[in-house]
């Protein structure tokens, strides 16, 4: 096939939703060509449109979804003319779609066997007999061992990687010429995401499919596509081969983009990531202006009165802004005076056991028990090891990453410090202080002394509660009893007056106005939400504070406020945090100190630096490869973890990462317990490989990747 | 509420029906066990000469008297429509409008009782068992599981038969309530118990626990709100089902009192007389007027549901 040839060509698309009785423009005019036998990359933040426009693409929308004008060519015919059930042949047969949410795509009340079996039926023609050998076959090309127990079994009963990969199986099992795949990863583990990238990438090249890859994830889009359109409040913002946009982003948005995520703030050496200004379009009503010139720091008046075009220029590149090419000359003069500016360097931090603010002491949780009417009626019940001896240290004023897949115990850790859990055995010290497990025995002091920044924001604000009538009440109960600080100011909060003043002073810390103290949670965006939350967590003055996942249900330029946030009011409020996350290159953008935990356990635990430099545990090295670069020029070393996370119920013994360890020396690890080796000052390492040696093996890894 | 017109014109319905329960003696022209003499219907004759007011059949025990025979009781007897007895007169000379109007007291006011406390009990056990979990739960639960075994109609049977027999007035309409109550309370508190579980581990129920809020603060202040749509929603479904079950113990004759004018006992009684086909004008009326009734509740009820879950609060 000419290499050359488009597929699919989008001109001038736009597409309208009903909602209510409303029907609203959430596509306008977008144009876009796939080209075959590449990997289109569609971006967006949430509500950008990306999914509707890939589904429209298909010409597939649901009922309330209609397009409005434009042509959509495929291989010669205009999808808009065809009728349904000649768009039905069409999308079994010449197209296909792998899912974000596999389990909810697939039906639960037949076998994987009969829905891949049903799929090569209707669309190949084959017989029954066939239809299962085919099946099968797909199945071992997705790299699925035990095929004959796989096409037996129901999608409730296998894992997300794992359906994932029939997904892409089934997709393929037509020998499409299309291939959508809208957000395939979203939902896996970063080391499962990273086998599944993988698998997808070798699979579509040995197919010659041409792929439409939707996702919100730079770094996946770099590694894994040639061209990508950057999507922005339903336009599209910039198009360009994917080497071209990612190092010379033309396009203010996607500049803007690209700058917040941590990994290039990392990589250059930058105390603060780069943010967009304002919050996303609404939808509600589309603007005859440029839909980024709200928020875009070179709108001129004319972007504010006009739309600009999408024009071309040239090299498969279209752009939509009235300015980008005075841009590229504006950051060509900045960069260079900003090369002239000293890198910031980050300020020496306390080593472990010294300055301590919260310290435990092999601290255990299992779950599931035996409850005392399974214990009547004699019922084993094999409990889950959360937790497995963890002790952890924080120093005041620092901040302790703790990073691990889910699983690994790294939420339980936070419960269970917080005492929404109650730990089954070790020591919680927090100043010098022995702490309860149970919640209704401890001191309150100490609740205001520790706060918790949950996780997903929706869940953890109250819809029936104003954010002024929140953050009151948490005044009220908590901050009164604070004893930890010295510049509070207790009478001031004793009155309801002053409490309000302090909501007002709290609202302005995390950069929302006094007038969202009426809001009620439905009225605020998600990284509003986050920073309601924040606030909260503040409101108390707490000398440490756990944050959850604090930015991951949010955008990365909604996560790049966030962050910044965190990082500011730790140098004002004098707080520490123990920061949770499984995403490496966040961790490393905030914390001083690093926990890796694998199963519960701590595996490695080192600074910031340390950690970043072999040697380091293999867990943590399959880690940071599995975090996709966000620069098609920069290949990460490729270690990757095959298996599935095994279950806690049913620990591994020896070491418990011995299963899927890349670098298993031998039987010492399935019966021994590894030793804690020391290979740095402050940093440790549980593993039976000797440091040096680890040391060697990985600088090995590197230099196969030099070409 | 113009998103959803059915609901509009159920709620609308369910007012006025409320409306006229309040009304009743404004409304109604006669008191509802009032017997139409004969000599009312001369006066009547006098007034209007020529309407055919005394077609219709006179029924005494057993017997069966031709139109516009003269009962030997002195009064009418199953009058059809006419502009004096908008809807007739009944088999004893009662006239069929006023007992109706009459009757929507009957038919509203105890099954409204009984479905607030019902409501009001289910809702405390439900939220009680649903935050504190554990023995407590299961012990409810189970007990409740048990009553909601049986079938409604034979509970408020074996209850019915159990209490002190020939109660009337106050203690019958005790009685009824208790019968009523006792059936729709687990089916609340099952409703709401599902409904505090579902808020009872999200993040706000632990953050209040985490400022160290007490109980009750949590039960009352953080939890209610979200589970209010439920309790509404709720409330206005066992309304429309124990109006249900109201009619259908006046029907079988273990309603508040055999003569009342509730519409089930006022078909009962047509039914016992015999007399359900000679004066269906007596009849229709009040199985019409129920099913109207426990319709608009249901639409009201499906509009509310919506209501919340679409809208949710916006204060």
């Amino acid at each position: 096939m000419n290499e050359e040839a488009v597929v699919l060509s989008a001109r001038n698309v736009s597409i309208d939703y009903q909602i209510g009785k409303r029907w609203l423009n959430v596509i306008h005019d977008v144009s876009l060509d796939l080209h075959a036998n590449r990997t289109h990359g569609l971006v967006g933040e949430s509500a950008s449109g990306k999914s509707t426009l890939a589904l429209a693409l298909m010409c597939y929308l649901a009922e309330n979804g209609r397009i409005t004008a434009g042509t959509i060519h495929y291989e010669g015919r205009n999808l808009l003319e065809l009728a349904a059930n000649e768009l039905r042949q069409l999308w079994g047969s010449k197209m296909s779609l792998v899912p974000q949410n596999a389990l909810s795509a697939l039906n639960p009340s037949y076998t994987i066997g009969e829905q891949m079996g049903e799929v090569s039926r209707t669309h190949l023609g084959i017989s029954r007999r066939e239809s299962g050998l085919r099946a099968a076959e797909m199945l071992r090309s997705v790299r699925i061992a035990d095929v004959e127990n796989v096409l037996r079994s129901y999608p409730f009963q296998l894992s997300g990687g794992m359906l994932q990969r029939i997904s892409i199986g089934m997709a393929l099992s037509v020998a499409p010429s299309l291939l959508v795949l809208d957000e395939p990863t979203t939902a896996l583990d970063v080391t499962t995401q990273a086998v599944i990238l993988d698998l997808f990438r070798e699979l579509i090249d040995r197919h010659d499919a041409t792929a439409l890859y939707v996702s919100h994830d730079l770094g996946t889009v770099a590694q894994f596509c040639d061209a990508v359109t950057v999507l922005y409040g339903g336009e599209v913002m910039e198009s360009a081969p994917v080497k071209e946009l990612y190092a010379n982003p033309k396009h203010p948005y996607t500049q803007g983009l690209l700058a917040s995520l941590p990994a290039r703030a990392n990589a250059a050496q930058e105390q603060r990531i780069h943010t967009i200004e304002g919050v996303a379009p609404s939808l509600a009503h589309r603007s005859p202006a440029c839909v980024f010139a709200e928020r875009c720091k070179h709108a001129i008046d004319r972007c504010h009165a006009e739309k600009p075009p999408l024009e071309h220029i040239g090299g498969r590149q279209t752009i939509r802004c009235f300015r980008w090419q005075e841009i590229a000359q504006d950051e060509a003069t900045s960069a260079a005076n900003q090369a002239a500016a000293e890198p910031v360097v980050r300020p020496q931090i306390d080593l472990p056991r010294k300055n301590e603010l919260l310290t435990t002491h092999e601290l255990a949780k299992k779950f599931g028990k035996r409850n005392a009417l399974l214990r009547w009626l004699g019922k084993e019940v094999i409990p889950l090891h959360a937790l497995d001896r963890v002790s952890i240290t924080v120093n005041k004023g620092n901040t302790l990453g703790i990073v691990g897949e889910s699983g690994s115990g790294k939420s339980t850790l936070a419960r269970v410090l917080v005492a929404l859990e109650t730990a089954d055995s070790g020591s919680i010290e927090l100043l010098g202080e022995n702490l309860s497990y149970e919640l209704s025995q401890r001191e309150p002091s100490f609740m205001a002394s520790m706060r918790l920044i949950p996780q997903n924001p929706d869940a953890s604000l109250n819809p029936y509660i104003t954010v002024g009538s929140a953050l009151e009440r948490t005044l009220k109960v908590l901050a009164e009893r604070s004893k930890h600080s010295e510049n509070w100011q207790q009478a001031e909060l004793s009155s309801k007056h002053g409490r309000w003043k302090r909501v007002h002073q709290l609202l302005k810390a995390v950069g929302l106005e006094e007038s969202y103290r009426q809001r009620y949670p439905n009225q605020l965006s998600g990284g509003e939400k986050q920073r309601v939350a924040i606030a909260r967590a503040f409101a108390s003055d707490p000398a440490l504070i756990i944050a959850d996942e604090p930015t991951s249900s949010l955008d990365v330029s909604v996560q790049a406020v966030v962050l910044n946030l965190l990082k500011d009011l730790r140098e004002t409020q004098e707080v520490a945090y123990i920061f949770i996350s499984h995403d490496m290159d966040v961790i490393r953008y905030v914390a001083d100190w690093i926990c890796v935990m694998y199963l519960g356990q701590i595996v490695e635990e080192g600074s910031n630096e340390q950690l970043y430099a072999a040697p380091s545990h293999p867990y943590t090295e399959a880690l940071f490869s599995a975090i996709p670069e966000p620069n098609p020029l920069l290949q990460k070393k490729r270690i990757r973890l095959e298996g599935e996370l095994p279950s806690a119920r049913n620990l591994p013994g020896g070491c418990p990462f011995h299963t899927r360890c890349p670098r298993k020396i031998g039987e010492i690890c399935e019966t021994d317990i590894p030793p804690i080796r020391p290979a740095g000052v402050g940093h440790f390492i549980r593993c039976h490989i000797e440091v040096d040696e680890l040391s060697r093996l990985q600088s090995a890894t590197e230099e196969d990747l030099q070409p | 509420m113009t998103e959803n017109p059915a609901a509009f014109v159920g709620t609308v319905i369910v007012f006025l029906f409320v409306c006229v329960a309040l009304c009743s003696p404004l409304i109604a022209p006669y008191s509802y066990q009032t017997i139409i003499r004969n000599e009312e219907r001369r006066a009547v004759k006098e007034q209007a000469p020529g309407e055919a007011y005394d077609i219709g059949y006179t029924v005494v025990g057993s017997e069966l008297f031709p139109r516009n025979s003269r009962s030997r009781f002195g009064f009418i007897a199953g009058l059809r429509g006419s502009i004096t007895f908008v809807l007739g007169t009944d088999w004893q000379g009662r006239d069929v409008y006023s007992r109706l109007i009459w009757g929507a007291r009957d038919v509203l006011i105890l099954p409204g009782l009984a479905a607030a406390f019902s409501v009001a009990i289910g809702a405390s056990i439900g939220a009680t068992i649903g935050y504190m979990g554990g023995w407590l739960d299961e012990i409810i639960s189970r007990l409740l599981e048990a009553l909601l075994a049986i079938p409604a109609l034979v509970l408020a049977l074996v209850l019915i038969a159990a209490q002190p027999g020939g109660g009337s007035g106050i203690s019958a309409v005790l009685s009824l309530l208790f019968v009523i109550v006792v059936i729709y309370t687990p089916i609340v508190a099952r409703v709401i118990r599902s409904a505090t579980l579902a808020v009872r581990a999200s993040g706000y129920v632990e953050e209040a626990k985490l400022r160290g809020e007490s109980k009750a603060h949590i039960v009352f202040r953080e939890i209610f709100p979200s589970v209010l749509p439920a309790l509404v929603v709720e409330g206005a479904l066992r309304f429309s089902y124990a109006i249900f079950l109201n009619a259908s113990l006046g029907f079988l004759g273990l309603g508040v009192s055999p003569t009342s004018p509730e519409w089930g006992a006022t078909i009962n009684q047509a039914r016992r007389a015999g007399t359900m086909s000679l004066t269906p004008w007596a009849t229709w009326p009040p199985v019409i007027a129920i099913a109207v009734l426990i319709i608009s509740i249901n639409l009201m009820s499906d509009g509310l549901r919506r209501f919340f879950r679409y809208e949710g609060h916006h204060g």
